[in-house]
């Protein structure tokens, strides 16, 4: 065994030999006359080592020890080598580093790592000054300050002192406004952002304290008042993701708290629009008036009367409410007072839809146009800039500082700068008109008559995504960052992801997060944040829908939901189904303004300004009428896309001249069935199809008359092109 | 590059505690509030070098740190809550030297960060230690900074049944 352990250790490597005897026993070895073994030496002598018995290696070790050169020249040779290493470059000393180790075995390998790791391992938190060491603590993320204080008690102190659980729901509040939200709605947003004492007087209350008084005295019996403060926040944080959780399920599941507002209109009745905060919700109603309702006992507290049509559209913020309506005109009130203010005129036809921010007004009208108005005061607003090139009713307009983006029953999405008014693209895609639509942050969310939803990037002009899954028109629709809302003629909203709508590699199925079906009319308009949707129908309700305090025994009702018509006291309860409910009596209005500068001169051969005066003014539109193109077949704001139908708030007690229905019922509409309202619609559609059907092949007669042989080529020719959509 | 400020030199000697001389330039100046100030109370100082009590191995290292940071980008000091995938965009190289240095001479260059009110220096340096701690188990912290469990099996029990995490 000597000889073997001889054998080795003339073998073996890391042998630096001082004197000539062992350098030309070192050559004969195969080691360097610098005393470095080739690396493949010394692979195969440890392949070696690991080959033999632990007595051996035992041995081999022990002979390893007993190496070495004299203790004075290693001291010389360290100083030099120090004084050598310092000179290198940073690589070069790590290069010299890597070679060193790259020749040692596991075992200085283990040594050398057991020396390093104390050299990085220093309790920082103990020795920075305590400020720098909150600093350090206060970035970890909720799991990290939970590991962060169970690591020691000095950490844990460090949490304590620094109120770092505090700090750290502060700053999701700030940043966050699911958790802001959440902390006016729960009340514990009165424990953030104040002093030390004053936290402790609050959360003394809130456990028990009677007064003041009482939780001063509370107070002067804590020993350690921060720890008292430290274990609140600390209980608190998961308490608010519990909470933040469940509400998170609720929207997954549908799981909510139910109210409905029925708004009791007297004659016409529907609610087209709605705005709500905290406080009250603002409704804009089908029987011309503006109801504003307290959201604590959700009464109504005050009526608006004004507007001679219904309102089809509202905004307010902290000073006026805007009122759009079918009466053509846009109203200003005071939002406290209710007091009307102002009185815009200039739309020809009902105003359809209106946007205000910053200064700026945009409404959008059934004449086509879109409007631009400076808002100086409630009582000071100029029109500045008239935008025309849609081909029909433009249903909704929406804005900010770069673009203004209007929608039509063309079918089409037109953008605009908001600065100079300038037409930018159209975005085309949607096979009918559109109903509704919202900008935000360069995404356009837009709902269509072809029942389906698209997504569009405003600069690029491409449609990111359809979702399909509404079965009727798509009425109203919003987003924020998370979620799609949008509510459809056959009573139903949907939500949707908008994280998943926004990847292309999503399947459809998976976007639509549920349905929910609760309204027995279509919806008209909805607004949602991240604990309720508010949403208003044709059924004359308002509901909302509050995933926040959710009643623990609902969850969405999936069924289809019976659509039922209106009351039969209802002048509509008869209508057909319209694509937009704009105006009910077609008066003759005032005669359009001077368009002004066009703002889209792309279009503008094809632009097709306002009727002045005609037959279809003076009596509920036809849907047909003064189409020129089939795009307004389907587009016309009172046309439904599918069907030409008859706008739903015609009056059947003055059945108008152009009225083919009336005509083709001869005895007019009171030898109509007024019973078995849902068989008349579908008798109405099917009588309807026909005609359309027959009207399809020719242009209506009037409009042959009024254009010249080419128009009347050319329309024919589109329509031939198109293949008659319809 | 031109100081920022204008009675800044282009460069400066700093005499330390130990009285060694590091240089030091104009931009390296502008990132200390403290020695700053004291230019700016001093108006023009023609000497080209000022003592400051501290050590040389501590400020060789800052210098090294803030040579590493693209100081032309402002930085915007935050107290408290840092951003760090801005701090980490900006200021990679640095980042990853400070991963390296020995857990006393980390110490040693936060206090000195401190001390001269180096924001962009502390800043680096409490995102490189919070580095060490987020996204590890509490026994992972504790090996990684050498540090003794002093809680006792009942307390340790509790953690666990709040936090639901491995001790």
């Amino acid at each position: 065994m000597l000889d073997e352990i001889n054998g080795a250790s003339e073998n073996s490597s890391n042998h630096v030999h001082s004197d000539e005897a062992a350098t030309n026993h070192a050559e004969e070895n195969g080691v360097t006359t610098n005393g470095v073994l080739p690396q493949a030496n010394i692979n195969g002598i440890k392949n070696g080592v690991e080959g033999t018995s632990a007595t051996n290696m035992m041995a081999t070790l022990t002979i390893n020890e007993s190496r070495g050169i004299d203790p004075a020249e290693f001291e010389i040779k360290t100083k030099t080598w120090s004084e050598d290493f310092d000179a290198m470059s940073d690589r070069q000393q790590q290069e010299m580093v890597e070679t060193l180790l790259n020749r040692m075995d596991h075992h200085q390998l283990g040594n050398v790592d057991g020396y390093i790791k104390p050299l990085l391992q220093r309790d920082f938190i103990v020795l920075l000054p305590r400020n720098m060491a909150e600093s350090v603590l206060s970035n970890l993320d909720a799991r990290g300050l939970a590991m962060a204080s169970s690591v020691s008690r000095e950490w844990r102190n460090v949490i304590a002192r620094g109120s770092l659980w505090r700090k750290l729901i502060e700053r999701h509040v700030r940043e966050d406004s699911l958790w802001r939200g959440l902390s006016e709605k729960r009340g514990w947003k009165k424990f953030l952002f104040v002093t030390t004492e004053q936290a402790t007087l609050l959360i003394a209350i809130a456990q028990g304290a009677k007064n003041r008084a009482e939780a001063e005295a509370f107070r002067a019996t804590l020993s350690d008042p921060i720890w008292y403060q430290h274990e609140f926040y600390r209980t608190l944080y998961p308490q608010i993701q519990g909470d933040i959780a469940l509400i998170e399920q609720n929207w997954k599941t549908g799981r909510h708290r139910l109210q409905r507002i029925n708004c009791q209109s007297e004659n016409s009745k529907g609610v087209y629009c709605l705005q709500y905060d905290d406080h009250r919700i603002i409704s804009g109603l089908r029987d011309n008036t503006i109801k504003i309702w307290n959201r604590s006992n959700l009464q109504c507290k005050q009526v608006l009367t004004g507007h001679t049509g219904s309102v089809l559209c509202l905004q307010y913020d902290d000073q006026i409410i805007a009122s759009g309506s079918s009466d053509a005109t846009v109203r200003i009130w005071d939002v406290e007072t209710g007091t009307q203010l102002n009185t815009l005129i200039h739309h020809s036809e009902a105003v359809l839809h209106l946007r205000f921010h910053n200064g700026m007004l945009v409404t959008c009208s059934k004449d086509r146009s879109i409007a631009v108005w400076t808002m100086h005061s409630a009582h000071e607003i100029d029109l500045r800039r008239v935008l025309v090139g849609h081909r029909a009713a433009v249903n909704v307009v929406d804005f900010d500082d770069t673009y203004i983006v209007s929608a039509s029953g063309d079918r089409t999405i037109k953008v605009w700068r908001t600065d100079t008014c300038e037409f930018i693209r159209t975005l085309s895609g949607h096979k009918r008109g559109i109903a509704c639509l919202q900008y935000r942050d360069g995404l356009i969310v837009s709902g269509s008559s072809d029942n389906s939803i698209r997504l569009w990037d405003i600069e690029c002009g491409a449609c990111l995504r359809v979702l399909e899954g509404h079965e009727e028109l798509v009425r109203c629709i919003r987003f924020d960052g998370r979620r799609i809302v949008s509510g459809a003629y056959d009573g139903k909203i949907k939500v949707w992801d908008l994280k998943t709508a926004m990847d292309p590699r999503t399947p459809q199925p998976s976007i639509c997060i549920k349905t929910l079906v609760e309204h027995t009319g279509r919806v008209f308009r909805l607004q949602f944040d991240e604990f309720q949707i508010v949403s208003s129908s044709h059924d004359d309700t308002i509901l909302i829908w509050d995933f926040l305090n959710a009643d623990p025994e609902t969850v969405a009702n999936n069924a289809v939901a019976a659509v039922e018509p209106a009351e039969s006291d209802d002048d509509d309860a008869d209508a057909n189904d319209n694509h937009m409910e704009v105006e009910e009596d077609e008066g003759a209005g005032p005669a359009p303004l001077n368009g002004g500068p066009a703002g889209d001169g792309a279009d503008m051969a094809d632009d097709f300004m306002p009727q002045q005066g005609g037959a279809h003014e003076n009596g509920p539109h036809d849907a047909d009428e003064n189409n020129d193109s089939d795009a307004n077949d389907n587009g016309d704001d009172e046309a439904p896309a599918q069907q030409g139908y008859l706008p739903e708030q015609m009056d059947y007690h003055q059945p108008p001249e152009n009225n083919l229905l009336a005509q083709l019922e001869g005895a007019g509409p009171h030898a109509w069935p007024r019973n078995g309202v849902r068989d008349l619609h579908r008798a109405q559609r099917q009588l309807y199809d026909e005609v359309r059907q027959v009207r399809q092949e020719y242009p209506p007669l009037e409009q042959i008359i009024r254009l010249g042989p080419s128009d009347r080529n050319a329309m024919v020719a589109e329509r031939e092109l198109e293949g008659q959509v319809m | 590059m031109a100081s920022i400020i204008a009675n800044l030199p282009e460069t400066l000697k700093i005499r330390t505690s130990e009285n060694e001389v590091v240089e030091v330039t104009g931009k390296l100046i502008n990132e200390s509030l403290v020695i700053k100030e004291l230019f700016d109370k001093n108006g023009d100082i023609k000497s080209d070098e000022i003592t400051i009590e501290v050590k040389s191995k501590e400020l060789k290292n800052a210098v090294k740190v803030l040579e590493l940071c693209d100081l032309e980008k402002p930085h915007v000091s935050m107290s408290g809550y840092l951003d760090l995938a801005t701090l980490k965009g900006a200021n990679l190289e640095a980042l990853e030297f400070l991963n390296s240095i020995p857990g006393d001479d980390m110490a040693a260059l936060c206090n000195l960060s401190f001390t001269l009110e180096l924001a962009r220096l502390s800043d680096l340096c409490l995102a490189t230690i919070a580095g060490f701690i987020a996204g590890k188990n509490v026994i992972e912290i504790r090996e990684a900074f050498g540090l003794k469990n002093d809680y006792t099996e009942e307390e340790e029990a509790e953690f666990r049944k709040r936090h639901e995490f491995d001790v």
